[in-house]
């Protein structure tokens, strides 16, 4: 796979780049891509159950 | 000290106090980064109640680290605790023998509920089958690929931390990273996948 250079003329990328320091490195393609996926990609963000963050601040507590 | 202040802490700040004895800190540390971290393991094991499992056996290896004055990484909190949950899914894996299996088990969010309650059923409907297509995507990706664009994404790792956790160079966890982009795409376009409305 042949890497390529953000161009410092496309301003639209620099900003993208700026705001997705994620991306850095990766190559124009890419980062295009990524960006255009990234909000769906945090859109699968889960937590865990409270319950589970109980048990753990408790064996804190206990040990 | 109050939860305002404890948010303006860095991570190093609350792991210091923490180890002064205020378990405050250590609350507040999970609330930062358990979405991150709880995430990373569920895409990698695909069983919310493993995720949940291995999200705790990783906390109780932070805190007894911590507790025992083996904690030598400051500054970089979420990278030692991602190589933890990372090391941990491994371990799972190896005693299974086997590669994770598509659970059918989906966690109940209600606070998703709340957030989409004015979404038209349809427009629910097209927004869930379009995460769990690219969820299934993402499962679709070479085990070494899926997991740098998951360190990547949810845990923020640099491609430096990330490897170092797989022990491979820089340049090779950046190959992983874009050869996963790039077969993300294709089967996207192969799927006929639009993510641009959900």
């Amino acid at each position: 796979m042949i890497e390529t250079s953000t161009p410092t003329t496309n301003s639209l990328q620099n900003n993208m780049v700026q705001n997705n320091p994620i991306t850095e490195d990766i190559g124009e393609d890419e980062q295009l891509f990524y960006a255009s996926i990234k909000k769906n990609l945090d859109a699968l963000a889960r937590n865990p159950g409270q319950e589970i963050i109980a048990k753990i601040l408790n064996y804190s507590k206990s040990v | 000290m109050s939860a305002i202040k404890l948010q303006s802490q860095s991570d190093q700040d609350l792991v210091h106090q923490y180890l002064l004895g205020q378990e405050s800190s250590l609350e507040e540390l999970i609330r930062r980064h358990k979405s991150k971290i709880y995430t990373s393991i569920y895409l990698l094991v695909k069983d919310s109640y493993l995720a949940e499992d291995i999200f705790q056996d990783t906390f109780i290896k932070v805190i007894n680290t911590l507790k025992a004055g083996k904690y030598n990484e400051e500054g970089k909190f979420l990278p030692w605790v991602i190589r933890i949950a990372h090391n941990l899914v491994i371990d799972h894996f190896r005693k299974e023998k086997r590669t994770p299996v598509v659970t059918t088990v989906e966690g109940f969010d209600i606070f998703e509920v709340i957030k989409f309650y004015d979404e038209s059923t349809e427009d629910r409907i097209i927004r869930e089958q379009t995460h769990k297509d690219l969820r299934e995507l993402i499962h679709l990706l070479p085990p070494e690929q899926k997991e740098v664009l998951i360190m990547r994404h949810y845990g923020e790792l640099s491609f430096k931390e990330i490897s170092d956790i797989t022990e491979v160079s820089i340049n090779t966890a950046l190959g992983r990273m874009r050869y996963a982009l790039n077969n993300l795409r294709k089967m996207m376009i192969s799927k006929e996948l639009s993510l641009k409305n959900t």
